[in-house]
């Protein structure tokens, strides 16, 4: 054997001996996690030993996570500029801060004053504020922080620690590994072996979970567990199960593919025509929420209602023009997931009963339209109906710009809540609801829902009379935003489909 | 009895013969240098590769340390003994940019030496691919340090990863047999 290799064997041997004594003397790294009472005094556990209840996160080693090492989205932008800029303008990045959420939970919090409401918000936090929650910063005594990342909402280590979820049972019922982040010595040792890092941040190559409907399941399912009010758990959001129960999830699509395509609008469309389109990723997360990310709002609203200026050093003025292009993609999508059409029942003369069916399609949503928080999100219908000489014959679901009033006879698509006293709950006060009604039932995947619109046409009445159907969307009801939040500012309804008609009189 | 003074032309020739020692014990030093950085870095490597992380963390770290400091000084050692020995040995250099002539045989050349040519040649080529897919796996980290973030995707690091371990075991089949043409011929004579 020639020297050279002898000296590569022995070399080896000794390179071996060093690993294996490495492995012995360095000892492993130890996870980040705290301790209730030795490391978080005075935390709060009113009903039983989660320190998440009753919220479903929780953490793999069910300790709490390190306020102090936790990092920020600001952070993980150092490399994954790209991820950080789609996502610093999505609800995601808000969904804590925002401040419409901000003030419901101050309300509902108040309402149950007595009655540990702080604790109860963990119900609330482990979706909107995942890693304040799992911090224990959801506490009467405010015992941790501050932390950036848990200013953030639901930031980049939120599902990219994730282990494990159960979407039907909600309530954010995550199991992040967040106390298991691997130390490195170096972050250009991250750069020089990606693959450890892509492991240990959960890519979809490593952990197939996150990119699947159960992952998003686990927040978009919300059911309020007796701990907070009534005597059985109260289903609010069952987004997830919608899905589960659609064609949607027996073809396989999830919700990723269409509401983290960087076009969902078009993914939508090419899926409704029969075709596979090409998957790809984008951290945007388009859903509905037109009005945090409403950047041409007068006097810099925007700002408020996102509850400050983003993380990280994105330029503001960048910051906007993506925003209104997330509004863009939003409206777009909106628009996408219904289609719509009016018939005349039979042929009418001026004085008779005319009867319009107006049929409502679920053509692109893989959920319920409408679907989320149902008694804020809602739609409805409008149909306008006039003659020959312009003059308006039938109006049916109008919406004053002026005031934020809906026509009450209007056919809307909304959830109302009831509190103990029989009043409506408008506010979205989710602790005090005691009964639940659907003023018209929401439209599954893949159905239609018909509404008859039957009226008496005066006797001069001239035709031809044109029909004008308009379905609108509103993310929030006006009393919210007016009593709630205390905004003078009127939110507008996004128009979703539109048909038009042409009737003749005999 | 006194000693003659040595000719000009014998102290010429005696010079290069010492300075020719020097240089091969300056060439051996070098082999021998990279015999042990090689050697540490291919275990330290696929250590790295085939060893669960979960199982140490840390020591998985440090041993990705060591592997890239002696893979650096493996290649920094190799460089100038493929200089010397090849300009030893052939006396051109030809075959970095026309490779094809490596396979050419030559007149009058025994095929013991055609052989033992060309695994050369092939051991320096998968020595360079070797080299350079690992400068270029740790290019990102070694910018990182110049505050430059370059991330070239998943799959470039993914199949450099590769390509890095495929030359790696390329390189070792090879040294053997470059090294075994050597000792075939020591054996022979």
């Amino acid at each position: 054997m020639s020297r050279p290799i002898r000296l590569m064997i022995f070399s080896g041997l000794i390179c071996l001996g060093l690993a294996g004594i490495l492995s012995v003397v360095l000892s492993g790294p130890e996870g980040t996690g705290l301790v209730l009472n030795e490391d978080i005094p005075y935390y709060s556990l009113p009903w039983n030993d989660n320190p998440f209840y009753p919220g479903e996160i929780t953490t793999s080693d069910g300790k709490l996570a390190n306020w102090e090492t936790a990092p920020s989205a600001e952070f993980c932008a150092q490399c994954h500029e790209k991820e950080y800029r789609e996502w610093v303008v999505s609800i995601h990045a808000v969904t804590g801060p925002d401040i419409i959420y901000e003030t419901i939970i101050e309300a509902n919090e108040h309402a149950h004053a007595s009655r540990y409401g702080t604790e109860k918000i963990r119900w609330c936090d482990s979706c909107h504020e995942p890693l304040l929650t799992l911090m224990g910063g959801v506490n009467p005594l405010a015992v941790v922080g501050p932390n950036a990342a848990a200013a953030e909402g639901t930031s980049c280590v939120v599902c990219h620690t994730t282990v494990h979820a159960e979407p039907l049972a909600g309530n954010g019922a995550l199991t992040l590994a967040i106390n298991n982040i691997n130390e490195y010595f170096d972050p250009a040792l991250i750069m020089a072996a990606p693959a450890e890092h892509a492991e240990a941040m959960q890519s979809t190559t490593v952990n197939p979970l996150l990119g699947q409907a159960d992952f998003c399941g686990a927040c978009h399912t919300e059911i309020r567990p007796p701990a907070v009010n009534g005597e059985e758990p109260m289903h609010l959001q069952d987004t997830f199960d919608e899905w589960r129960r659609s064609e949607y999830a027996d073809r396989g699509i999830q919700c990723q593919d269409c509401h983290m395509n960087p076009n969902p609008a078009g993914y939508v469309a090419a899926l409704k025509q029969g075709e596979q389109p090409e998957e790809a990723v984008s951290h945007r997360f388009v859903g509905v929420n037109y009005l945090l990310t409403a950047a041409d709002l007068p006097d810099n609203l925007i700002v408020f209602l996102r509850g400050g200026h983003p993380p990280g050093d994105i330029p503001l003025d960048e910051w906007r023009d993506s925003l209104q292009e997330q509004q863009r993609l939003i409206v777009a999508l909106l628009q996408e997931a219904a289609d719509l059409k009016v018939e005349a029942s039979s042929a009418v003369s001026p004085g008779q009963e005319l009867t319009l069916n107006v049929t409502i399609t679920n053509s692109g949503a893989g959920h319920d339209l409408p679907t989320g928080p149902r008694d804020q999100r809602h739609m409805w219908l409008e149909m306008q109906v006039t003659d020959a000489l312009g003059s308006v014959v039938y109006h049916s679901g109008w919406f004053n710009n002026q005031t934020g009033e809906l026509d009450p006879e209007a056919v809307v698509y909304i959830k109302l809540l009831y509190d103990q006293s029989g009043e409506r709950i408008t506010e979205h006060i989710l602790f005090n609801a005691v009964r639940v009604e659907y003023s018209r039932q929401p439209i599954t995947a893949g159905t239609s829902d018909t509404i008859p619109y039957t009226f008496t046409l005066s006797p001069d009445v001239q035709g031809p009379l044109t029909v004008n159907v308009t379905l609108w969307y509103r993310l929030v009801l006006q009393e919210l935003v007016t009593y709630q939040l205390g905004l003078d500012m009127i939110v507008p309804p996004v128009m979703m489909a539109q048909t038009n008609l042409q009737v003749q009189l005999q | 009895m006194g000693v003659e003074p040595l000719s000009p032309a014998s102290i010429k020739s005696l010079s290069q013969k010492t300075g020719g020692l020097a240089r091969y014990k300056q060439t051996m030093l070098l082999m021998s240098l990279f015999s042990v950085c090689f050697g540490l870095a291919l275990t330290s490597g696929l250590y790295y590769y085939l060893v669960p992380h979960d199982i140490n963390w840390n020591a998985s770290q440090m041993i990705l340390v060591i592997h890239l400091l002696v893979g650096m000084l493996a290649f920094i050692t190799i460089a100038p003994f493929i200089f010397i020995h090849q300009h030893a040995v052939e006396g051109r250099r030809l075959f970095f940019v026309i490779p094809w002539i490596a396979f050419r045989r030559r007149e009058k050349e025994s095929s013991w030496r055609q052989g033992k040519r060309v695994w050369g040649y092939l051991l320096t080529w998968s020595l360079l691919a070797l080299g350079l897919s690992g400068f270029l796996l740790t290019l990102p980290g070694i910018l990182w340090y110049f505050e430059i973030v370059w991330l070239p995707g998943y799959r470039i690091p993914w199949t450099l990863a590769l390509v890095h371990l495929g030359a790696a075991l390329l390189t070792v089949g090879l040294l053997w047999a470059h090294l075994r043409k050597l000792r075939m011929r020591g054996s022979s004579s």
